[in-house]
């Protein structure tokens, strides 16, 4: 059995290879970055040195750990089970123990490293590789699991968020089975006429309540990233116009069923918007979603885009049941759910408007109301234009974030 | 007609996509985990492969990875898909060229228009 340590500090290096081999591992190779490491094995990645090396202690400050390229194959590696990784890092240095979970370590072992530390963190991950080794793998997602851990311990994520967070994982692929197959036969219906008409309601009421559950585990996931820190997004530029005419599609079984009718009133040449295109659509459906449900039938929404010199704007405007001056303080507060006679039939979680105000200033947007009671409701949210765009519009000195950027 | 090699280790899935992509005119085969998924791909050479990227055996990344560390598959279309977004996947491999990504659950003709966008590009 052999152990690889990789650590840019030759004289810590040299002291924990010395540790090793006096508490019995024998084989105990030193290198002072990956480089020098994959030269020693002849190999190209991480993920390839031989099955013999069992264990790899990987010091996260030495340059060359941070590559993708070191990084990806030592994924590879931890998912088929040749090795694991050890992160020797900086005590209080998050980011350092998230590049070591990131690249697939199983552990981390803070520094000032003390030898019996050393030895229990050594005999506790071989203890579980054994163990690993004696089950064939399950899942092929082994690294990534490991990954969400050490992630999750460096970070102190509440039990309650990963368990939301993995249901919800769990969730979406049956949901995508039941309306992809409900798609299907909704199509073929379209070609060839549905059976009944009555046969035609009841499936669209299946798809509308996929959709629904679909958002809802939309939320809840993002609900379970803005409590871990974890929120990204991946903004591209994006057709606004195409984008909430996909949205439409989503909410268009709830209008339907309400009657409803929904208006979309666009600026002239309006530029593509920078924003992440399920993120985008998240928030659409939320707010589309509340006007529909918080809204008597037979009325009608209106979403009205408009433009300023960096923002794209978004109004949606209901008649619905309205807002109160107190409900409006806290409405886009967690698990606030308004207080109106109206409206309190209508279900909820309370989710909504609180991971749609965090998914629109991700983005670097706003979103604000305006309401009076009976009358109805304006959602307004503004979405940062594609910078392209607000580039050829306006010199790039004025903006400094961009500049940057850029 | 193309030929389109779709991977999940979901029956149902697998199903759905054959159902969907026999439905616009292509041939299908199916793998189920990413091994086989791979093996199937140098044995049939698809137009098209169809993966789930959460997959036993090698996870649809994996596959990728020594698709285009090959000659012959380095610029075969790949569109991978997943119950979340990709956003929290570092790996630059996502951005070699021909490869694609579709999201569970996908609004209607997403799946047929990106394959039909694999194989223009193609």
């Amino acid at each position: 059995m052999s152990i690889l340590i990789v650590d840019q500090n030759l004289k810590e290096l040299y002291k924990l290879k010395t540790e090793l081999e006096s508490a019995g591992y024998d084989d105990v190779v030193a290198a002072e970055s990956v480089g020098n490491a994959l030269a020693y094995y002849g190999v190209d990645c991480l993920g390839k040195v031989p099955a013999s090396v069992e264990l790899i202690l990987m010091d996260f400050a030495t340059p060359d750990a941070q590559e993708s390229g070191f990084r990806t194959g030592t994924r590879a590696s931890a998912s088929t089970g040749n090795t694991v990784m050890l992160g020797l890092v900086d005590q209080n240095n998050p980011a350092m123990i998230k590049r070591a979970a990131v690249a697939g370590a199983m552990d981390v072992i803070c520094r000032p490293v003390h030898k019996a530390e050393l030895l229990m963190r050594f005999r506790s991950a071989l203890a579980l590789k054994a163990e690993r080794d004696a089950v064939p793998p399950a899942e092929g997602t082994f690294a990534t699991d490991s990954d969400e851990n050490a992630l999750d311990s460096a970070q102190g994520v509440s039990h309650t968020t990963k368990v939301l967070s993995l249901a919800s994982h769990e969730l979406k692929t049956p949901l995508a089975n039941i309306s992809g197959f409900v798609d299907l036969i909704l199509l073929d219906w379209e070609r060839h006429g549905a059976p009944s008409e009555k046969q035609q309601k009841q499936m669209e009421a299946v798809q509308r309540n996929g959709f629904r559950m679909d958002a809802l585990v939309n939320d809840i996931m993002a609900m379970a990233n803005i409590e871990s820190g974890t929120l990204e997004i991946s903004p591209t530029d994006l057709d606004l116009a195409e984008e909430l005419d996909h949205v439409l599609g989503y909410v268009q079984g709830q209008l339907n069923e309400k009657r409803m009718t929904l208006d979309l009133i666009f600026a002239e040449d309006l530029s593509p918007v920078h924003a992440d295109e399920l993120r985008l659509s998240q928030i659409m459906v939320n707010l589309l979603g509340n006007a529909c449900k918080y809204s008597p039938p037979d009325t009608s929404i209106t979403v009205e885009v408009s433009a300023t010199d960096r923002f794209a704007q978004i109004d949606l405007t209901d008649h619905g049941y309205g807002i109160s001056a107190k409900d409006q303080v806290n409405l886009f507060c967690q698990f606030h759910r308004v207080n109106n006679p109206s409206a309190q039939s209508v279900s909820g979680t309370g989710l909504g408007l609180f991971v749609t105000k965090q998914l629109v200033e991700a983005h670097g947007g706003q979103i604000w109301v305006k309401s009076e009671e009976g009358e109805g409701s304006t959602f307004s949210l503004t979405l940062p234009l594609s910078k392209l765009a607000a580039s050829q519009s306006l010199p790039v000195e004025q903006f400094p974030e961009l500049a940057a950027a850029a | 007609m193309s030929k389109i090699l779709v991977a999940d280790d979901e029956p149902d899935m697998r199903s759905l996509l054959s159902d969907l992509l026999e439905e616009a005119g292509h041939v299908v085969t199916e793998a189920e985990n990413g091994q086989m998924a791979y093996h199937q791909i140098q044995r049939e050479a698809p137009d098209v492969v169809l993966m789930d990227v959460l997959m036993p055996m090698m996870n649809g990344i994996q596959v990728l990875q020594r698709l285009r560390n090959e000659p012959g598959t380095l610029n075969l279309p790949v569109i991978l898909l997943t119950a979340f977004s990709l956003a929290d996947e570092e790996s630059e491999i996502l951005e070699s060229p021909n490869t694609y990504h579709v999201t569970k659950p996908w609004r209607r003709g997403v799946v047929e228009s990106a394959v039909n966008t694999a194989l223009a590009r193609d």
